[in-house]
């Protein structure tokens, strides 16, 4: 399979640079095009340590083919029923150089701790399977009915829905892959595109409200959990895998399966009932198991809508999903098989009593954008979603301590579901800031995120009189995110390295944009400021530069600061100055398009 | 007595001698001899390389259907107390008898301008090449950006005359015109941009605008104050499309005067022939002296990137022929001229009009930032003879659409093009 898949990505970038074909290739209905592009990424955790962790070769091709056009195939066949048709294809090709260079330093965890590891040794056959990705990543038919407003986008795809930029609330449809390069390149390539029949029923008028149309979908069962990826994959999530832990210590290695084998004398290498971590919960992917729907309605108000003025744009949304563990939530992504007849069922099978788990919640969402010009000349814009029993790690619901699971007891636990209640408010402003730009605007984009977690109960230890992080006694009760630990997971004895990592009532985040055109669009800055105030106010400051060479060849320059303002780890789920302490990156990035 | 005569012949000579006649070509060597006629825009451009063939004039006439309205129902049409409304207006040209000396002449030139003949219930340019680069002025541009729009179209509402209904669609929201920019087929990283654009009506209402951006796989509500601003950093921005396309009431409007000046109005070449050599941020064609009114405007929004245009707008034709846009300190910003082709038959193409339509390519050129771009239609890539198509609703054909009728000028429609 790598070997075709290596000759497929050849086999396309030679097409596309022997092609030299710099135009836009189009012949009658069809229309090519793409881009390939290499990126190389620059970590420095330090002022004296950096190194190369990501060259990244992609090659994108783009197929648009016109099949029918009024109703004629082409403009020969009628064929009824059908007003238009349109193929889209879309095809990425990836080749990750470092998998062959394994180039780097040793890199640490987001407790601060250097892992012992480099990515020369994750094994060959490892490595080998992650340097190259071929993939027809969209593959879908679009097609408007002649006699209805209605048209469908049946394929392979991806569904935005939502006002956000870069963090997701009502954009829930297609999970990230966050192994690519976590969640720091646009949504665009992290999605993963999935099978869906999508439909768009336009209605234009109802009462006082114009545009107005209904959108609709559902996946018959091709729904995945985001992807994640451990350490030490160099833009993983900054843990080492819990279950399987690649560093191999003398004494057999600390991760859960490996502790478990020890304990129980028998080899365990699976979770419960063969779910797998970050890929499959316990459920079949097909229509029964794994449907996915979600319907939204929108329009814009006219000048005889009451209330709301004239000029909104709204949408009301609805899902009905299973839980992807990618929009920010502290969620739970497993759950401890606390029932001591199953857990020991299971560990005789060879599983650990532990469920990667994707439930479904039922979502209702809002969103809506506003431009108001006489005073701002602002476009305001708002989303908001209501998430019914989102799963939770639960430190009252363990395993008990004189079970035969007690060695578990302070590391896994049970789930209790809760509402969430996220939210969104931002703006976008164009403004003109001549001393720095006179010919340009910069639109200026602001955005305030909060994630209000409902009847949250208060964390304590098994002991009353300690506190938390329990390192004493272990852990009592309340939620805990995916970073706790009692330590015994991580040195094998309770009391060392224990965290907390709190499942808060609110989580908030700030982000700042602003962006311009210097030399007639040759040059384009983006600079963004995140600030998580909640987890001791950990930030990102990012500055990327696109510039335009020729309208075929662009060089873009990136640079991205996490900042942790404290000396120790700051777990927040946002993604920013805490999940990713250490790993400040410089990057270039050259693309040739046609 | 004499010394005074003596002065009037030599004006008079003089005169004489600043003037063209049909033959002539018009360089920076002897732009003196246009002076008169041309605005600093034009003249800036002739300076930098641009050279202007004269020929001799030729009536544009309107379309019927637009006269026989004017006739009908002009009378009735007054501007409303605060000049910003026409009140009784139905079709045709709101104010054909324009006095100079009435104090309402500039906005009466506006309202004209703005329900002009060119375009009366729809439009459709498609596939055609926009770039845009930096001027060396000696060597042919090297375009930095380069856009292939799939398709520009635009809805009128009111004041129809061709494609039923008419005079007006129904519209409980009072709109003037919807507008779609979609989508961007090339470059890639544009590919799939579209812009939705409402104009009202009603002057107190701005206009309401969405962009589709690919890389973000939605449509985002854009400011009207990104209105004046230039596209995705190139030279022309939304208001300066057609010359012209802000809302009258966004503006004061003072008429400069009447003045005979060249304009392009009859391109020799359908396809836009660019200049030579450095002077490639024009078209090199033919020119001729018309009748224009010379308007200036000062906007009101205060987010506004220029601090004034002046319009050179035919008293014939009512389009624009050139724009001479000021920074706020009032220099010379950019230069956005016009170069129509007034014909009732593309070459090539199976659509015979009525009338002549004014098909046009335009330039915007930056002379402060020496940046140029060149917006031709057809397009040097355009095989298909079809790129234009005026007042043919359902008729006008692309391949993003399926004509010009509501469904497409939709929020809807924008999402389903888009990819």
């Amino acid at each position: 399979m790598a070997r075709t898949s290596q000759r497929a990505f050849l086999l396309c970038a030679a097409l596309f640079w022997a092609g030299r074909v710099w135009a836009l290739p189009r012949y009658g209905p069809l229309e090519i095009s793409g881009n390939a592009s290499a990126q190389q990424l620059f970590r420095s955790p330090d002022v004296e340590t950096w190194g190369l962790v990501q060259q990244r070769n992609t090659f994108k091709l783009r197929v648009d083919y016109n099949l029918l056009e009024r109703g004629r195939l082409a403009d020969l066949l009628e064929i009824p029923g059908i007003e238009r048709a349109k193929l889209f294809l879309l095809y990425r090709g990836v080749y990750d150089s470092v998998y062959d260079l394994t180039p780097g330093f040793e890199q640490n965890d987001i407790y601060g701790l250097p892992i012992g590891l480099r990515l020369s040794d994750l094994p060959a056959r490892t490595r080998q399977g992650l340097r190259f990705e071929n993939r027809l990543r969209e593959a879908y038919l679009d097609l408007k009915l002649r006699h209805l407003p209605l048209s469908f986008r049946l394929g392979r795809q991806q569904i935005v829905w939502g006002e956000t930029d870069n963090f997701r609330m009502l954009d829930r449809v297609n999970p990230l892959d966050l192994s690519w390069h976590l969640q720091q390149e646009t949504w665009d390539e992290l999605r993963i595109p999935l099978w869906i029949i999508k439909g768009l029923w336009d209605i234009d008028r109802v009462g006082p409200l114009n545009n107005a149309f209904v959108e609709f979908y559902w996946n018959p069962g091709d729904w995945y959990p985001a992807k994640k990826a451990f350490l030490p994959r160099p833009w993983s999530a900054p843990i080492v895998n819990p279950l399987t832990d690649s560093r191999s210590p003398p004494d057999g290695g600390r991760g859960l399966f490996q502790i478990l084998s020890r304990f129980y004398q028998r080899p365990i290498t699976k979770l419960y009932r063969g779910t797998r971590l970050f890929q499959q919960g316990d459920y079949v992917r097909d229509p029964g198991d794994n449907s996915q729907v979600g319907v939204r309605f929108s329009a814009v108000t006219g000048s005889e809508t009451p209330i709301l003025p004239e000029g909104l744009q709204f949408t009301l949304n609805y899902f009905y999903q299973r839980w992807p563990g990618d929009d920010g939530t502290n969620a739970a992504s497993f759950r401890a098989v606390l029932d001591p007849r199953e857990a020991r069922a299971a560990v005789l099978r060879g599983e650990a009593p532990l469920e990667f788990i994707a439930p479904y919640v039922h979502a209702v969402g809002l969103s809506a954008n506003y431009a108001e010009e006489e005073y701002t000349q602002t476009v305001y814009r708002v989303e908001t979603i209501y998430e019914f029993g989102v799963p939770f790690l639960d430190a009252s619901k363990s395993f008990s301590l004189t079970s035969p699971f007690a060695i578990l007891a302070n590391d896994v636990y049970g789930v209790s579901k809760r509402d969430m209640w996220k939210g969104m408010i931002g703006f976008d402003r164009p403004t003109w800031i001549r001393p720095l730009n006179r010919k340009a605007t910069f639109l200026i984009l602001g955005q305030f995120f909060w994630h209000y977690l409902l009847d949250n109960p208060d964390i304590a230890c098994r002991d009353p009189q300690e506190r938390p992080p329990c390192a004493r006694s272990g852990q009592g009760k309340g939620f805990r995110g995916q970073f706790s630990t009692s330590g015994v997971a991580t040195t094998g004895s309770p009391g060392q390295l224990a965290y907390i990592d709190k499942v808060r009532d609110w989580e908030l985040l700030l982000t700042l944009t602003a962006t311009t055109f210097y030399k007639g669009g040759k040059i384009v800055p983006f600079v963004v400021y995140l600030l998580d105030p909640v987890n001791s106010y950990n930030q990102e400051v990012m500055l990327l530069l696109d510039y335009f060479i020729t309208n075929h060849a662009i060089l873009s320059f990136s640079q991205r600061f996490f900042i942790n303002t404290t000396d120790h780890p700051v777990f927040e789920s946002w993604g920013v100055g805490g999940l990713n302490r250490g790993r400040t990156e410089t990057g270039i990035k050259f693309t040739l398009q046609f | 007595m004499r010394a005074g005569i003596a002065t009037i012949v030599l004006c008079t000579a003089l005169t004489a001698l600043a003037d063209v006649e049909p033959g002539d070509v018009i360089t920076k060597e002897n732009v003196a001899k246009a002076a008169d006629l041309i605005g600093p825009g034009v003249r800036w451009c002739v300076e930098h390389g641009m050279k202007l063939h004269i020929v001799a004039p030729r009536r544009v006439e309107w379309p019927r259907r637009y006269r026989e309205a004017t006739e009908k129902y002009s009378a009735q049409v007054r501007l409303s107390p605060d000049r910003n409304r026409l009140e009784n207006y139905v079709a045709g040209m709101p104010f054909p008898n324009i006095d100079v000396n009435d104090p309402d002449a500039a906005i009466k030139i506006m309202w004209n301008y703005q329900y002009k003949p060119l375009i009366t219930d729809d439009v459709l340019m498609r596939d055609f090449q926009v770039p845009s680069g930096p001027l060396t002025y000696t060597a042919p541009m090297v375009p930095d950006r380069e856009f292939t729009i799939g398709d520009m179209r635009r809805l009128y509402y009111n004041g129809r005359l061709f494609v039923d209904p008419k005079p007006e669609m129904p519209n409980p929201d009072g709109i003037r015109y919807k507008e779609l920019l979609a989508p961007v087929v090339a470059p890639y990283d544009m590919k799939g941009v579209g812009g939705l654009y409402f104009r009202y009506i009603d002057a107190s209402r701005q206009d309401d605008s969405w962009l589709y951006v690919p890389a973000v796989r939605r449509v985002r509500r854009m400011s009207t104050a990104q209105r004046s601003d230039a596209l995705f950093g190139q030279d022309a921005d939304q208001d300066s499309f057609w010359g012209y396309s802000g809302h009258i009431a966004w503006s004061e409007w003072k008429l400069l005067g009447v003045k005979e000046m060249l304009g392009v109005l009859h391109r020799e070449h359908f396809r836009p022939q660019r200049c030579e050599g450095g002077a490639d941020f024009a078209f090199c064609d033919n020119w001729e002296k018309r009748k224009v009114y010379v308007i200036e405007g000062i906007t009101k929004l205060p987010q506004y990137a220029y601090g004034k245009r002046v319009l050179y707008i035919d008293a014939e034709a009512w389009v624009v022929l050139a724009s001479d846009i000021y920074d706020k300190r009032g220099e010379l910003w950019k230069v956005w001229i016009e170069y129509f082709s007034f014909r009732k038959q593309a070459p090539g193409s199976d659509l015979v009009y009525e009338d002549e339509m004014g098909f046009t390519s335009a330039t915007m050129i930056d002379t402060q930032m020496n940046h140029a771009t060149v917006i031709m239609i057809p397009g040097p890539a355009s095989p298909d003879p079809n790129t234009w198509y005026f007042n043919q609703g359902p008729n006008a054909r692309s391949p993003y659409a399926p004509g010009n009728i509501e469904e497409v000028f939709t929020i809807s429609h924008l999402i389903n093009v888009a990819h």
